[in-house]
Protein backbone atom coordinates (compact mmCIF):
# COMPACT_ATOMS: atom_id res chain seq x y z
CA UNK A 1 0.00 0.00 0.00
CA UNK A 2 1.58 3.41 -0.99
CA UNK A 3 1.66 5.92 1.44
CA UNK A 4 -0.83 7.85 -0.40
CA UNK A 5 -3.33 5.39 -0.14
CA UNK A 6 -2.61 4.65 3.36
CA UNK A 7 -3.43 8.15 4.45
CA UNK A 8 -6.44 8.16 2.54
CA UNK A 9 -7.82 5.18 4.20
CA UNK A 10 -6.25 6.25 7.63
CA UNK A 11 -8.55 9.54 7.32
CA UNK A 12 -11.63 7.47 5.85
CA UNK A 13 -11.61 5.13 9.11
CA UNK A 14 -10.95 8.27 11.37
CA UNK A 15 -13.92 10.25 9.70
CA UNK A 16 -16.16 7.29 9.76
CA UNK A 17 -15.03 6.02 13.54
CA UNK A 18 -15.74 9.86 14.91
CA UNK A 19 -19.19 9.72 12.79
CA UNK A 20 -20.29 6.28 13.69
CA UNK A 21 -18.97 5.42 17.07
CA UNK A 22 -20.08 9.00 18.36
CA UNK A 23 -23.60 8.26 17.07
CA UNK A 24 -23.47 5.02 18.92
CA UNK A 25 -21.71 6.47 22.11
CA UNK A 26 -24.42 9.59 22.23
CA UNK A 27 -26.53 7.25 22.78
CA UNK A 28 -24.88 5.93 26.13
CA UNK A 29 -24.42 9.34 26.70
CA UNK A 30 -28.22 9.96 27.39
CA UNK A 31 -28.49 6.74 28.61
CA UNK A 32 -26.35 7.70 31.64
CA UNK A 33 -28.01 10.97 31.69
CA UNK A 34 -31.21 8.87 32.79
CA UNK A 35 -29.77 6.71 35.15
CA UNK A 36 -28.27 9.82 37.06
CA UNK A 37 -31.43 11.61 37.01
CA UNK A 38 -33.53 8.26 38.03
CA UNK A 39 -30.96 7.99 40.80
CA UNK A 40 -31.48 11.47 42.42
CA UNK A 41 -34.74 12.52 41.53
CA UNK A 42 -37.92 11.73 43.63
CA UNK A 43 -40.01 11.24 40.01
CA UNK A 44 -39.83 8.45 37.75
CA UNK A 45 -38.42 10.24 34.24
CA UNK A 46 -39.79 9.24 31.02
CA UNK A 47 -36.73 8.59 29.75
CA UNK A 48 -36.52 5.29 31.95
CA UNK A 49 -39.25 3.97 29.52
CA UNK A 50 -36.90 3.92 26.55
CA UNK A 51 -34.13 1.95 28.33
CA UNK B 1 -24.78 -15.51 17.47
CA UNK B 2 -25.47 -16.25 21.05
CA UNK B 3 -22.87 -16.03 23.26
CA UNK B 4 -24.44 -16.43 27.08
CA UNK B 5 -22.65 -19.28 27.85
CA UNK B 6 -19.88 -17.99 28.00
CA UNK B 7 -20.84 -15.78 30.42
CA UNK B 8 -23.12 -18.45 32.05
CA UNK B 9 -19.36 -20.98 32.04
CA UNK B 10 -17.55 -17.98 33.80
CA UNK B 11 -20.70 -17.36 36.53
CA UNK B 12 -20.20 -21.26 37.30
CA UNK B 13 -16.31 -21.06 37.86
CA UNK B 14 -14.10 -21.52 40.26
CA UNK B 15 -12.67 -18.00 39.68
CA UNK B 16 -16.45 -16.57 39.95
CA UNK B 17 -16.16 -18.22 43.50
CA UNK B 18 -12.71 -17.00 44.30
CA UNK B 19 -13.81 -13.36 43.60
CA UNK B 20 -17.02 -13.28 45.40
CA UNK B 21 -16.09 -14.98 48.51
CA UNK B 22 -12.42 -12.70 48.60
CA UNK B 23 -13.31 -9.67 48.76
CA UNK B 24 -9.50 -8.43 49.54
CA UNK B 25 -8.20 -9.36 46.55
CA UNK B 26 -11.29 -8.02 44.53
CA UNK B 27 -10.29 -4.93 45.64
CA UNK B 28 -6.57 -5.56 44.90
CA UNK B 29 -7.45 -6.41 41.47
CA UNK B 30 -9.72 -3.37 40.77
CA UNK B 31 -6.80 -1.19 41.73
CA UNK B 32 -4.96 -3.05 39.12
CA UNK B 33 -7.46 -2.75 36.50
CA UNK B 34 -7.62 1.12 37.02
CA UNK B 35 -4.46 1.32 37.41
CA UNK B 36 -3.39 -0.23 33.96
CA UNK B 37 -6.30 1.73 32.35
CA UNK B 38 -4.39 4.60 33.58
CA UNK B 39 -1.09 3.75 32.44
CA UNK B 40 -2.67 3.13 28.84
CA UNK B 41 -4.45 6.05 28.75
CA UNK B 42 -1.34 7.57 29.62
CA UNK B 43 1.01 6.19 26.86
CA UNK B 44 -1.60 6.85 24.26
CA UNK B 45 -2.48 10.00 25.34
CA UNK B 46 1.63 11.25 25.58
CA UNK B 47 1.88 9.70 22.07
CA UNK B 48 -1.35 11.34 20.88
CA UNK B 49 -0.82 14.60 22.41
CA UNK B 50 2.76 14.43 20.80
CA UNK B 51 0.92 14.43 17.39
CA UNK B 52 -0.77 16.93 17.76
CA UNK B 53 1.82 19.21 18.68
CA UNK B 54 1.02 20.10 22.23
CA UNK B 55 3.49 17.98 24.42
CA UNK B 56 7.64 17.09 24.46
CA UNK B 57 7.53 18.89 20.73
CA UNK B 58 11.50 19.02 21.42
CA UNK B 59 11.06 14.99 21.52
CA UNK B 60 11.55 13.46 18.14
CA UNK B 61 8.06 11.42 18.39
CA UNK B 62 9.66 8.31 16.86
CA UNK B 63 11.16 7.77 20.42
CA UNK B 64 7.95 8.46 22.56
CA UNK B 65 5.93 6.16 20.61
CA UNK B 66 8.88 2.95 20.33
CA UNK B 67 9.31 3.68 24.20
CA UNK B 68 5.57 3.46 25.11
CA UNK B 69 4.96 0.80 23.01
CA UNK B 70 6.07 -2.02 25.68
CA UNK B 71 4.05 -0.34 28.49
CA UNK B 72 0.89 -0.35 26.29
CA UNK B 73 1.19 -3.61 25.82
CA UNK B 74 1.87 -4.40 29.62
CA UNK B 75 -0.94 -2.53 30.46
CA UNK B 76 -3.54 -4.15 28.10
CA UNK B 77 -2.49 -7.08 29.78
CA UNK B 78 -3.10 -5.62 33.35
CA UNK B 79 -6.63 -4.33 31.95
CA UNK B 80 -7.53 -7.79 30.25
CA UNK B 81 -6.57 -10.45 32.67
CA UNK B 82 -7.86 -7.96 36.06
CA UNK B 83 -11.14 -7.64 34.04
CA UNK B 84 -11.84 -11.14 33.21
CA UNK B 85 -11.26 -11.63 36.67
CA UNK B 86 -13.55 -8.25 37.78
CA UNK B 87 -16.34 -9.72 35.16
CA UNK B 88 -16.72 -13.43 36.63
CA UNK B 89 -17.99 -11.99 39.86
CA UNK B 90 -20.81 -10.04 38.35
CA UNK B 91 -21.18 -12.73 35.01
CA UNK B 92 -24.72 -12.71 34.20
CA UNK B 93 -25.43 -8.92 34.67
CA UNK B 94 -22.87 -7.89 32.74
CA UNK B 95 -24.12 -10.30 30.01
CA UNK B 96 -27.16 -8.05 29.39
CA UNK B 97 -25.73 -4.10 30.50
CA UNK B 98 -25.23 -2.13 27.54
CA UNK B 99 -22.29 -0.19 29.13
CA UNK B 100 -20.59 -3.43 29.33
CA UNK B 101 -21.16 -4.44 25.56
CA UNK B 102 -20.08 -0.41 24.47
CA UNK B 103 -16.82 -0.72 26.40
CA UNK B 104 -15.91 -4.35 24.72
CA UNK B 105 -17.14 -2.69 21.29
CA UNK B 106 -15.08 0.09 22.11
CA UNK B 107 -12.08 -1.96 23.30
CA UNK B 108 -12.14 -3.95 20.31
CA UNK B 109 -11.99 -0.90 18.34
CA UNK B 110 -9.38 0.83 20.02
CA UNK B 111 -6.91 -1.87 19.68
CA UNK B 112 -7.53 -2.70 16.06
CA UNK B 113 -7.25 1.22 15.19
CA UNK B 114 -4.09 1.20 17.34
CA UNK B 115 -2.26 -1.96 16.10
CA UNK B 116 -2.70 -1.22 12.67
CA UNK B 117 -4.25 2.67 11.64
CA UNK B 118 -2.48 4.53 14.46
CA UNK B 119 0.84 2.55 14.72
CA UNK B 120 1.59 2.94 10.73
CA UNK B 121 0.52 6.48 10.16
CA UNK B 122 2.71 7.45 13.58
CA UNK B 123 5.65 6.06 11.93
CA UNK B 124 5.10 8.49 8.57
CA UNK B 125 4.45 11.36 10.25
CA UNK B 126 6.22 14.00 8.65
CA UNK B 127 9.24 16.36 9.86
CA UNK B 128 6.32 18.97 10.45
CA UNK B 129 5.40 17.03 13.56
CA UNK B 130 7.43 14.21 13.88
CA UNK B 131 10.76 16.07 14.46
CA UNK B 132 12.70 12.91 12.89
CA UNK B 133 14.72 14.31 10.12
CA UNK B 134 13.17 14.55 6.63
CA UNK B 135 11.20 11.45 5.27
CA UNK B 136 10.26 10.38 1.71
CA UNK B 137 6.83 8.74 2.47
CA UNK B 138 5.47 10.54 5.13
CA UNK B 139 1.76 11.18 4.96
CA UNK B 140 -0.04 14.70 5.17
CA UNK B 141 -0.07 16.44 8.68
CA UNK B 142 -3.22 17.05 8.74
CA UNK B 143 -3.94 13.17 8.48
CA UNK B 144 -1.78 12.29 11.90
CA UNK B 145 -3.85 14.65 13.81
CA UNK B 146 -7.18 13.23 12.50
CA UNK B 147 -5.51 10.09 13.80
CA UNK B 148 -4.73 10.85 17.23
CA UNK B 149 -8.22 12.78 17.99
CA UNK B 150 -9.64 10.00 16.92
CA UNK B 151 -7.91 7.50 18.93
CA UNK B 152 -8.39 9.51 21.99
CA UNK B 153 -11.43 9.65 21.69
CA UNK B 154 -12.34 6.23 21.29
CA UNK B 155 -10.25 5.51 24.21
CA UNK B 156 -11.91 8.29 26.49
CA UNK B 157 -15.29 6.64 25.42
CA UNK B 158 -14.16 2.99 26.68
CA UNK B 159 -13.04 4.57 29.98
CA UNK B 160 -16.74 6.63 30.54
CA UNK B 161 -18.50 3.32 29.24
CA UNK B 162 -16.22 1.31 31.83
CA UNK B 163 -17.13 3.66 34.96
CA UNK B 164 -21.10 4.09 34.40
CA UNK B 165 -20.97 -0.33 34.03
CA UNK B 166 -21.60 1.17 37.80
CA UNK B 167 -24.33 3.44 36.98
CA UNK B 168 -26.75 0.52 35.76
Amino acid sequence: MTTNTLGKVAAVCSIVIIIGWGIYWGVQVQDTMCLLEAATSEDFPECMDNL
Amino acid sequence: MDIVFIFEWLDASWLSDLARTSAGLFSMVQAVHILSMIMLCGMLILGDLRMLNVVLTGVPSDIIIANTKKWIYIALAGIILSGIYESSAIAMKLATNSFFWAKMAGLLMGIVFMLTIRSAIYSRAPEVIGSNGPQSDAVEAWVVKLVAVTNLFIWFSVAANGRWIGFS
